[in-house]
């Protein structure tokens, strides 16, 4: 990803404003968590976006930072690409720090569209299994229309990227030099991929879509580069499959999620009619799920145990293979290694 | 769909969003920085003839002091049980 400055630079800048926070970044930003992959984020600024404005000045001014890189979304003023960090954590605190500096809500907010980019492309449909994951497992459940995905390089017939919710890379700068947990347990100090990234436009997102999508794209990547978490991962695949099964939306995983560059177009409409089939069903779950709550408040009662929906299972999965990458990295980390 | 659009802009599509109920919120994260200091207690000296010991009436103020509070009190002249 093109950044025109260092993290260095940039932690320099925010530093004013939130000491504390950029001494705990400037700490963690390279170290990599439980084996996950990596963080790169990028910032797309929906409407005027004047309050980057110093920032973007501090950092060396427009012409490097923002025109460098011609692709943002197609309502963005601009879009900060930030340098990648080791882990999710340290990618929320620098955030968290720019926030501070800007006086900018970036989470949760509807004019900033934050791009979650992990390292390694997925394959078609393990790119299908993140989308969904992370669609079903955020805070929020979005609506879609096809002009939210939109981005300067949907139409480019160069990069024939369409319009998806998940994204391959450009091929252009690639940050190589963080850990890479191989299933060996050992650890080499850089990724196994000379480039290669899988993006994932998670439109207005909270800090939580950021630790799903990282915990998701580590569990994929490693069944499909062999790492750490292969074993994990190809379980992971199995339970997220079942559980589409037990829905009847099993086969939204051949729609084509991702523009593999061939036929964008074409495979825009096909995405999105699997898009809009998980939104109504999910939007239908949480309809049933606010129901439930409504009538249990109304009656001063305990809820009813409802049976559990795909809203739940979906946390319920996310839950215990983040708890098993904890535990399983502990083991590790007091000699199993 | 909504649309924001303020006068000397264009109108920008903005996706709507619905909390998902299956998520539990998590409070915002604690401001980091030192956490404050634990009230010290420091023991009253207490005489070791507390019970024993008169306490001859007089008309001065005495303070009492408590873990968080202190007060004044000023004991009556015909009081004759000791202040504990």
């Amino acid at each position: 990803m093109p950044c025109g400055y260092t993290l260095e630079n940039l932690i320099g800048l925010l530093h004013e404003t939130a000491p504390a926070k950029v001494d705990a970044l400037a700490g963690s930003r390279r170290r990599v968590e439980h084996g996950l992959l990596s963080v790169g984020l990028k910032v797309h600024r929906l409407g005027d976006g004047r309050e980057f404005s110093t920032l973007v000045e501090g950092l060396g001014g427009p012409a490097r930072i923002l025109q460098i890189n011609m692709y943002k979304h197609s309502q963005a003023s601009l879009c900060l690409v930030l340098p990648p960090v080791g882990n999710a954590r340290a990618a929320i605190l620098l955030l968290e720090c720019i926030c501070h500096f800007t006086g900018a809500a970036l989470f949760s907010n509807p004019h900033i569209q934050i791009q979650v980019c992990s390292p390694g492309r997925l394959d078609p449909r393990r790119s299908a299994i993140l989308a969904i994951g992370f669609y079903l497992g955020s805070d929020t459940l979005r609506r879609y229309a096809p002009g939210d995905l939109s981005t300067t390089v949907s139409k480019d017939g160069c990069f024939g990227r369409g319009r998806r919710l998940v994204i391959y890379d450009a091929e252009g700068e690639f940050e190589r030099k963080f850990d890479w947990w191989e299933k060996s347990g050992r650890i080499r100090p850089q990724l196994p991929f000379r480039n290669g990234r899988t993006d994932l436009l998670a439109g207005s997102a909270s800090r939580f879509d950021i630790e799903n999508i990282n915990l998701l794209a580590t569990l994929l990547a490693h069944v499909q580069y062999n790492g750490y978490w292969r074993q994990l991962g190809e379980q992971f695949e199995r339970e997220m499959e079942a559980l589409l099964d037990r829905h009847m939306l099993a086969g939204l995983i051949t729609a084509p999620w991702v523009a593999t560059g061939d036929v964008a177009t074409a495979g825009d409409v096909l995405f999105f009619s699997a898009l809009q089939e998980l939104v109504a069903y999910a939007l239908e779950e949480s309809v049933r799920l606010s129901k439930i709550s409504g009538i249990s408040l109304l009656r001063h009662a305990k809820p009813p145990e409802p049976s559990l929906g795909i809203l739940q299972e979906m946390q319920s999965l996310l839950a215990t293979y983040r708890n098993e990458v904890v535990r399983q990295s502990a083991l590790m980390d007091q000699g199993g290694r | 769909m909504t649309r924001a659009h303020q006068p000397g802009s264009n109108p920008i599509d903005i996706p709507e969003v619905v909390p998902n109920p299956a998520v539990v919120p998590k409070p915002e994260p604690a401001p980091s920085g030192p956490a404050p200091k634990e009230p010290v207690k420091v023991p009253v000296n207490v005489p070791a003839d507390r019970f024993t010991k008169k306490v001859e009436p007089q008309s001065r103020a005495r303070h009492v002091s408590g873990n968080r509070t202190r007060r004044t009190i000023r004991e009556r002249p015909e009081a004759r049980c000791p202040v504990l």
